[in-house]
């Protein structure tokens, strides 16, 4: 696992160019509770670049937030080391903790916890006002920075007279005020509608690359990982999988777990029958050339080949083709604007293939689907 | 306070030490504060058993045979009666009251917003006294209203037709407090409970009442069960209503017949205490009962959020449900106090009311003139005041301070919540016995009076304040901190500002309930150091009708003034609350 995390991290571009702002080192967490230990964190290790944008995708209860509080210190963890800028914040070994308010980074919480009683401009002033800043010139700063987020007009206001959308936008400005260079997200934009949630996340990228932040940013929202992220990490319970850019992650999955959970994937069951220069899997439907996923391939193995649904392309039956090609009997073909999906039995088993554009197919048509054998992964059973 | 690093000497410090390595100067006092509460409630028990220990075994002699034995077991057959009789009123009163208010059309409204205040809007004490001055059967004005009524139908009596002073008139006044109890907790059950599981039932053809019977009253039975032994917990240690009708009804029970142990001569400290303590244990036994059952509860709570479903239509039956809802308002708050006013102010207490005499003498001597009262009324306000905002500072401070770590809080909730589970005859009994004795003795001063206010009130004030915590998003304070604030900045200007509604409601609840307190005030106050309580007690044995009536009237116009107030500070919240 640490192997693999840190060749990811050589790899990834942007953290290998320059002094990482975060450096998480080893990081474990476990949850003493009545029902026993959960190890929420197992040995995580992850570098965040100046600048740079780090999306955290995994499912529920993973470990994403813990992982975001660690880094916060609003959780201590039970053992590894933590730096940011360099500084040391966290250190089991060391016995050093330091408490939030003493770490350069700020936070937006998934609830946006924007403070009922105090006025927009106040809430936004808040971190300026710790920092020893006057009121008056707290209070100016924290204007622009509204202004920079649209929401100059509304300085006066208090957090339950705003939108949703606006009050993320309050958090937002709060967190890039002090402009601390690092900003952490839990899910921020989950609260809000697919219509807002989309320019918010434009306005975001657009801020970033302006005031040149780097973010840490949890979310459940592939789409959104993927758009984000100069490299998107994805977690499996309590650790981190793959770690890479997002076509990294999508095109080139390390990991059975990692393919299935971002985009779809068939998945096709066999054995290995050759492991050099390509691997090829004798499965039901035939032999399927593909590039290894992960390393251990050995022959005879049981393996499984893994393509996605807008890799395959349909054809007539028995028309010639270069790579992987099977016959089968379309099922149901549905229409989701965008693309067409059609249900293709083969054999015993159902693949799936996507369209862009195209009609549906009669049901019970014989097809063949293609697929490229650089497209098709081969990961072990 | 240091920012920037805390550093441990060793590798792997125990969770002992890493509490201590984080202790600060604040909640060592906090913790400090706490631990003498501790012990307010701690050490009088034991030293009261350790001192008169030789009276236990006299007095559990004394119980097998003599005097006693005759009579106590009267008196724990009469306590059994009205509290459980209350109960099962309140029990039938509150929850129906609770189902119309949170499922039905018949929603209460305002009532249903004070239905649970009863009980503080108006000062136990002062509603039996104006129920006693209503029924007595001789010179009750509504006795009298009636009888005049019937009179020219021909039918009249004497006396009647109604008698405060029976069992009946115990059980039926006891369960009129008790409703609160059991309104609040079905209510608060009532609203956990998701009302689509009452819909899918109407949906899978059963009709309301069936759809009552057989989801909803199930559903909330574990609720039920605890609110029935939450009043009776609270029915073995009402003492006003008792003390005030059982001596007419020549009915004692027991929270009334300790008290009567230590204040006859020679007193009689071991049957006192041997009653006292198994008084103790009985509720000990309820709570733990009540404990397991409530956890129940909750895990068969289902849904969380306060969406609302449709309402069962009542028709005709909505009015039903109203008047009794204005019955019980009536009964516990508007007529006792009519009764009360018409007898303050007259000059004599008489069945017929002169309107040509009404006069102000009453309220004149008892604010004015009388030295007991005057001191007792500026002694009781100065206690509220003080015992309040003691009590507030405390739970208020520990619960927000201690709201990111929550086995401090779970300890500091235990410490203070425990006099909850002392009933006050307990408390008062204990501490008339630890504290007329070295080292403290303090008996007859103020000072004692303090410290049992202190002790009783410390679970209301516990309770205020953890609700006002709880309504604060833990991201708020962690969005503070994250905003580079230290702990006490995070305190003063996040946590305090936004829980400071609940806290002065918090304030205001223990003031009423200082002030109008009687259990430990007939126990530990005296002509040195006179209350409100315990003057309305012995003005009231003495006879003194006109100025009971003016006293009572005005601790209920001081607390429902506060009452109103609280209402008025938790209502003005930020307009929308964010998280
Ligand atoms: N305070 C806690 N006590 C005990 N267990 C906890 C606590 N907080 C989190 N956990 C457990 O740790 C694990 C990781 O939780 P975490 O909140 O980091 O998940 P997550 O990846 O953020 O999930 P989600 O996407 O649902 O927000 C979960 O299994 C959770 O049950
Ligand atoms: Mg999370």
């Amino acid at each position: 696992m640490t192997v693999a995390t840190t060749r990811s991290i050589i790899s990834g571009e942007a953290g290998a160019q320059t002094a990482p702002r975060v450096q998480v080192r080893n990081l474990s967490k476990i949850y003493r509770t009545r029902r026993g230990e959960h190890v929420a964190l197992d040995n995580v290790s992850i570098d965040i670049g100046a600048g740079e944008f780090v999306v955290l995708l995994g499912p529920s209860g993973c470990g994403k937030t813990t992982l975001l509080r660690c880094i916060a210190g609003l959780e201590e963890p039970d053992g590894g080391e933590i730096h940011i800028n360099g500084k040391l914040v966290y250190s089991s070994s060391a016995g050093i903790s330091v408490p939030p308010e003493g770490r350069a980074l700020n936070m937006v919480f998934q609830s946006y916890a924007l403070w009922p009683h105090m006025s927009v401009v106040d809430n936004v002033a808040y971190p300026l006002r710790n920092a020893r800043a006057s009121t008056s010139e707290a209070r100016a700063r924290a204007a622009e920075t509204l202004e920079l987020v649209g929401l100059g007009a509304f300085t006066a206001a208090y957090p339950g007279q705003l939108s949703g959308g606006q009050q993320q936008r309050v958090a937002l400005a709060r967190s890039i005020v002090s402009n601390d260079g690092l900003v952490l997200f839990d899910e921020p934009l989950s609260n809000l509608d697919a219509k807002v949630r989309d320019r918010l996340r434009v306005e975001l990228l657009n801020l970033q690359s302006r005031i040149g932040f780097s973010a840490v940013y949890v979310t459940h929202d592939q789409m959104e990982a993927l758009a984000l992220a100069d490299r998107v990490a994805v977690m499996d319970v309590g650790r981190i999988a793959q770690i890479g850019s997002a076509r990294d992650i999508y095109d080139r999955p390390t990991s059975r777990y990692v393919a299935d959970f971002v985009g779809s994937a068939n998945e096709i069951a066999g054995r290995i029958v050759s492991s050099s220069e390509g691997v090829a899997i004798e499965t039901p439907m035939g032999r399927l050339s593909g590039v290894a996923g992960s390393d251990r391939l050995a022959e005879g193995a049981k393996a499984i080949a893994m393509v996605r649904p807008e890799h395959c392309i349909l054809a007539s039956p028995g028309s010639a083709a270069s790579g992987n090609q099977v016959e089968g009997v379309v099922e149901r073909s549905l229409y989701l604007g965008p693309v067409v999906q059609h249900f293709i039995m083969v054999g015993e088993q159902q693949l799936t293939v996507s369209v862009s554009g195209g009609e549906g197919l009669q049901p019970g048509s014989r097809v063949a689907i293609g697929f490229a054998a650089d497209r098709t992964r081969i990961f072990a059973a | 306070m240091d920012a920037t690093t805390r550093a441990a000497p060793t590798r792997k410090a125990s969770a002992l030490a890493g509490a201590i390595r984080n202790m600060t100067w604040f909640s060592a006092v906090l913790w400090a504060l706490m631990a003498i509460v501790g012990l307010l409630v701690v050490y009088p028990l034991l030293t009261a058993l350790i001192h008169e220990f030789d009276q236990v075994v006299i007095g559990l002699g004394e119980l097998g045979q003599g005097d006693l034995a005759a009579s106590v077991p009267t008196v724990l057959w009469n306590t059994f009666v009205v509290v459980v009789g209350g109960t099962v009123i309140a029990l039938v009163i509150g929850s129906a009251l609770a189902w119309a208010n949170e499922r039905s059309d018949a929603s209460l409204g305002w009532i249903g917003q004070l239905l649970p205040l009863a009980a503080l809007i108006v000062p136990p004490i002062a509603g039996v006294i104006g129920w006693a001055v209503l029924l007595d059967p001789r010179a009750g004005l509504m006795n009298h209203f009636i009888r005049n009524m019937l009179a020219p139908l021909g039918i009249s009596f004497d006396t009647g037709p109604f008698n405060i002073y029976t069992m009946a008139g115990l059980v039926i006044i006891t369960g009129l407090y008790i409703v609160p109890y059991v309104y609040l907790v079905v209510s608060a059950a009532l609203q956990r409970l998701d009302p689509a599981v009452e819909e899918a039932s109407r949906v899978s053809g059963a009709n309301p009442f069936k759809t009552l019977y057989r989801v909803t009253l199930p559903a909330v039975r574990p609720s039920l069960v605890a609110s029935a032994l939450l009043g009776v917990i609270s029915g073995v240690s009402l003492f006003s209503v008792p003390a005030i009708l059982g001596g007419g009804a020549r009915i004692d029970v027991l929270s009334v017949f300790i008290y009567r142990l230590l204040s006859v001569y020679p007193t009689r400290i071991g049957p006192a205490l041997v009653l006292a303590m198994g008084m103790l244990v009985l509720v000990q036994v309820l709570l733990v009962a009540q404990h397991l059952l409530i956890r129940r509860g909750q895990s068969a709570a289902i849904g969380g959020r306060g969406f609302r479903g449709t309402r069962v239509k009542l028709g005709p039956f909505r009015y039903l449900v109203l008047a009794m809802a204005a019955l019980y308002l009536l009964a516990t708050a508007v007529l006792p106090l009519l009764g009360l006013l018409l007898v303050s102010l007259q000059p004599f207490w008489t069945p017929s009311i002169n309107w040509a005499t009404l006069t102000l003498d009453n309220f004149k001597f008892v604010l004015l003139e009388n030295k007991t009262t005057v001191s007792a009324l500026i002694n009781s306000m100065w206690l509220g005041f003080v015992v309040a905002s003691f009590n507030m500072l405390l739970t208020g401070a520990t619960t927000l301070h201690f709201v990111r770590n929550p086995a401090a809080r779970r300890l500091a909730d235990s410490l203070t919540g425990m006099p909850a589970t002392i009933p006050h005859t307990v408390i008062g009994v204990a501490f008339i016995l630890a504290f007329s004795q070295p080292p403290l003795r303090i008996y007859g001063t103020t000072a004692i009076l303090l410290l049992a206010y202190v002790v009783m009130t410390l679970p209301y004030a516990a309770r205020a304040a953890s609700a006002a915590a709880d309504t604060i998003g833990i991201e708020l304070g962690e969005a503070s901190r994250i905003n580079k604030a230290s702990d006490l900045v995070t305190l003063w200007r996040i946590m305090l500002p936004l829980a400071l509604p609940g806290l002065v409601a918090g304030w205001i609840m223990v003031f009423v309930h200082t002030v109008g307190e009687i259990t430990a005030s007939a126990f530990l106050s005296g002509t040195n150091n006179p209350v409100i309580g315990r003057v309305l007690l012995d003005f009231w044995t003495f006879g003194n009708f006109p100025q009971v009536a003016s006293l009572a009237l005005i601790i209920t116009v001081i607390s429902s003034t506060f009452v109103g107030l609280m209402l008025l500070v938790t209502r003005r919240r930020h307009a929308v609350t964010v998280s």
